[in-house]
């Protein structure tokens, strides 16, 4: 995938190019010009959307030096910034800026911001890779002395988190000068005679391999490969890893607030963790259950605060803008407000993630998903197929979003449209859980499904959220000594748009719910998770009804 | 872009060394730049070091759709290319004479580099024909370097009421005193007399061996002798320039 360009040639190691340089020597003169160093630091986000993308974002501190020699290095403080193709053969924009932006919304208005930002969102760039080049220019010159070709021998390290440097190689790369094709063709071809392959690898693929890295491998999905006939504890176990293992992923980051998605994968693995405990059912030992439930509940308690407040600032220019414009400047001191809560928050949660209690939970976690899984006469479901088990669960739970939509009317208490919203996020999980026993692009339609449905419940439950917590926030600000009255009218004003906002969600639900529940939708679900049983005991039936008549 | 011509009725009096150095200054600062050597005599093509010859000569040159592009040579310095003189420009002038538009052909071979390149230097010959026609219809700018001798002054006079008479109100003309020698009394006398006008530009370029030696090296003062007066001027000179336009 991702070649250098042409004319690149590696050397192996302690390959000395002397005896190349004589090589061409015989045909013209070799002059050695200037050694540059210069350093280039690549940049994704921690799901590497860029690279996902084949983008390559890299900041470049080239010094800018003179071919002349005596004139002085001009030594820029700059760092420029291209973005990329992955195998460099194609760029899309580039600027020069005196430090790289965390978000895609801090650079400057330009190409390269209008470009990065719908790919990283709220995404925070991290920087993976620090190479740094050691160049050293030479010049061949015909018999008039004038330089024909030039030929760059690089020397390129990677350098570590304690800035230590490792060498990545060496390699040759052959600059062309516009209008000498013939001694481009011959320098080629002497280089070529040498034995020396074209490097395939780019050096950041080597970077990558002496770092361990490896680009693309954060998911926040599950993307489990389960098998239909597997003991459903042990499946159960593969699905609790793979998401302790997100949570452990992204601690670090949630930690540090790096950006708000590492504490959104974070919770998303705990809610999912959760809701293993209490879906699928007679597969894990009671006791787990019963001890694990409760701590893993704690763990989301202690997260939700700082949550709820991203989930405000994310959304503050939303607010800002739902406001008439000479109302807007009094909506700062909101934001403030919600910063300053914020770092609070984050500093309370980053506390708890390093306590005795969550490294225990963790722990002890671990050592049971470790423990190795028997099956039990008194755990009923824990030896059987788990497509049995998964069909069973998923149909249930389908079951119960119908019925529960169904009674949904317009005058039905919002209550019951967040007890819905709650059974078909478990209905959501418990697919995904699961997804992989089941043909992929059916599966992927019915989750589709579920989740066009799912957005309108969300839309309904995230306007009353917000609103109550207007409201709880406007309190604060009274009794905080915080808030002026121009501030709360405007929040007032804010609350006002929300009301409405849910008023028109809650007329859009049972169009919603009659798509999500037409026959044809019935009718996917039950060919994918029916269990076999009730559909081959439903056969027999309609069989026996048929020959009685 | 710019289009800048390095101009003179007059021969040797230090157009080629303002084009070459000039150029090499602004490529220096990191500009695209190319300078056209469209004298026959080939100065600057020796300069660079880079064979005096174009492909087909002026006649395949002047063909309804000819390009530039690929007659056009690296030279020794980054971001610097030149487009070589050719033996066969003594009869620009003919080929000129039988186009359609004889005047507008240098600009109509121009204008597709104009998107590649931040600056184009003309070094011109010293003729006041249809080959300096199409120069002046070509350029921007046109710096004139001047000999403080009457004589030369005489010649400025000449172009200046030429391009009236040719309503060539678009092109500014700078000219600036060269090959000054401080110890010739005359010299001094007539910058004396011009300075309050503010015709010519403040940056003179005084008599000088290194320039002299461009000969010799073969490069640009600047690579050979970065410290020298005479690249400090042409530096200057450079700046000075950028600010009358
Ligand atoms: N400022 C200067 N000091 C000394 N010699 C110079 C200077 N400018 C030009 N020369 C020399 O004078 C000669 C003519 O200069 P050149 O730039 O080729 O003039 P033109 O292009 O007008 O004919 C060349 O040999 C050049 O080296
Ligand atoms: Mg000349």
């Amino acid at each position: 995938m991702a070649t250098l360009p042409n004319n690149l040639f590696k050397l192996e190691e302690g390959q000395d190019p002397a005896a190349l340089w004589e090589q061409i020597n015989v045909h013209y003169d070799l002059e050695k010009s200037i050694t540059q160093t210069h350093d280039s630091i690549c940049y994704d986000s921690f799901d590497w959307r860029l690279f996902l993308q084949g983008w390559q974002l890299t900041a470049h501190n080239k010094k800018t030096a003179y071919e002349s020699g005596q004139n002085t290095a001009q030594q820029t403080e700059c760092w420029s910034i291209i973005l990329e193709s992955v195998d460099g053969q194609q760029q899309y924009a580039r600027q020069s800026l005196k430090q790289v932006p965390t978000f895609a919304w801090d650079f400057p208005d330009s190409l390269l911001k209008t470009q990065l930002q719908p790919i990283l969102e709220m995404r925070a760039l991290l920087a993976h890779t620090h190479l740094h080049w050691v160049v050293q220019t030479w010049k061949v010159l015909d018999d008039e002395q004038k330089t024909v070709v030039r030929l760059q021998l690089e020397t390129v390290y990677v350098v570590g988190e304690n800035s230590e440097h490792t060498c990545l190689g060496q390699a040759l790369r052959v600059l062309p000068v516009r209008g000498y094709t013939k001694a481009l063709q011959r320098v080629l071809q002497i280089i070529q005679a040498q034995a020396l392959e074209t490097e395939q690898k780019s050096w950041l693929e080597l970077a990558w391999r002496q770092t361990q890295q490896q680009p693309g491998s954060y998911s926040s999905k599950l993307n489990l490969q389960l098998k239909p006939d597997m003991p459903a504890n042990i499946a159960t176990k593969i699905i609790l890893q793979r998401l302790l293992d997100t949570m452990q992923e992204n601690e670090a980051g949630t930690r540090q607030n790096l950006d708000s998605e590492f504490l959104h994968d974070f919770r998303v693995a705990i809610r999912r963790t959760r809701s293993v405990l209490s879906q699928v059912k007679g597969v894990l030992p009671k006791t787990t259950v019963t001890r694990f439930k409760p701590q893993f509940a704690w763990l989301g308690s202690v997260t939700t605060p700082t949550r709820d407040l991203d989930v405000y600032l994310l959304d503050f220019d939303k607010y800002h803008a739902m406001l008439p414009a000479q109302v807007q400047p009094d909506l700062a001191p909101l934001l403030h407000f919600l910063q300053q809560h914020h770092r609070q928050a984050q500093q309370k949660m980053a506390k708890t993630l390093v306590s005795k209690t969550y490294q225990k939970l963790i722990q002890e976690w671990q050592q049971f998903i470790h423990s190795p899984s028997r099956a039990h006469p008194q755990i009923p479901n824990s030896g059987r197929p788990v497509i049995e088990v998964a069909n069973e669960n998923i149909w249930k739970a389908y079951r119960k979003v119908l019925k529960a939509g169904k009674r949904i009317n317009d005058d039905t208490p919002v209550v019951a449209l967040h007890e819905l919203r709650k059974d078909c996020k478990k209905l959501r999980y418990l697919m995904e859980f699961f997804q992989s026993l089941y043909p992929k692009d059916r599966a992927m339609r019915s989750i589709k499904i579920l989740k066009d449905f799912q957005n309108i419940l969300g839309d309904i439950q995230d306007y009353f959220v917000q609103v109550e917590h207007l409201q709880s926030f406007a309190e604060q600000m009274v009794e905080e000594g915080t808030g002026s009255s121009r501030t709360l009218l405007a929040m007032g004003v804010l609350v006002g748009h929300l009301l409405d906002l849910e008023q028109q969600a809650r007329t859009r639900f049972t169009e919603r719910f009659e798509i999500f529940a037409q026959e044809t939708n019935r009718h996917r679900f039950a060919e994918l998770f029916k269990p076999q049983k009730a559909k081959i005991t439903k056969v027999i039936t309609k069989a026996t009804q048929a020959g009685g008549a | 872009m710019k289009i800048i011509a390095s101009y003179s009725i007059k021969g040797g009096v230090g157009k080629t060394s303002t084009a070459v150095n000039l150029a090499w200054q602004a490529a220096q600062e990191g500009a695209n730049t190319l300078i056209w050597d469209l004298d026959p005599q080939a100065a600057a093509s020796f300069y660079f070091r880079i064979k005096p010859k174009i492909k087909g000569g002026t006649k395949k040159l002047l063909k309804p759709k000819s390009v530039l592009d690929n007659l056009i040579k690296g030279t020794d310095y980054l971001n610097l290319d030149l487009l070589p003189a050719d033996f066969s420009y003594r009869h620009m002038e003919l080929g000129l004479n039988e186009q359609k538009h004889p005047t507008q052909q240098l600009l109509r071979l121009l204008r597709p580099l104009t998107q590649e390149y931040d600056y184009i230097f003309l070094d011109c010959p010293p003729t006041l024909t249809l080959v300096s026609e199409n120069i002046f219809q070509a350029a921007d700018i046109m710096i004139c370097p001047v000999i403080p001798t009457t004589l030369s002054l005489r010649t400025l006079q000449q172009l200046e009421d030429f391009c009236n008479d040719n309503n060539l109100k678009h092109l500014s003309i700078l000219p600036f005193f060269s090959m000054v020698d401080r110890r010739k009394k005359m010299h001094q006398q007539i910058i004396e007399t011009f300075k309050p006008q503010g015709l010519f530009l403040n940056q003179q370029i005084a008599y000088a061996s290194d320039i002299e030696k461009m000969g010799l090296r073969r490069a640009a003062v600047g690579d050979y002798a970065a410290s020298s007066q005479a690249a400090k001027s042409y530096q200057s000179l450079w700046q000075e320039i950028q600010q009358r336009w």
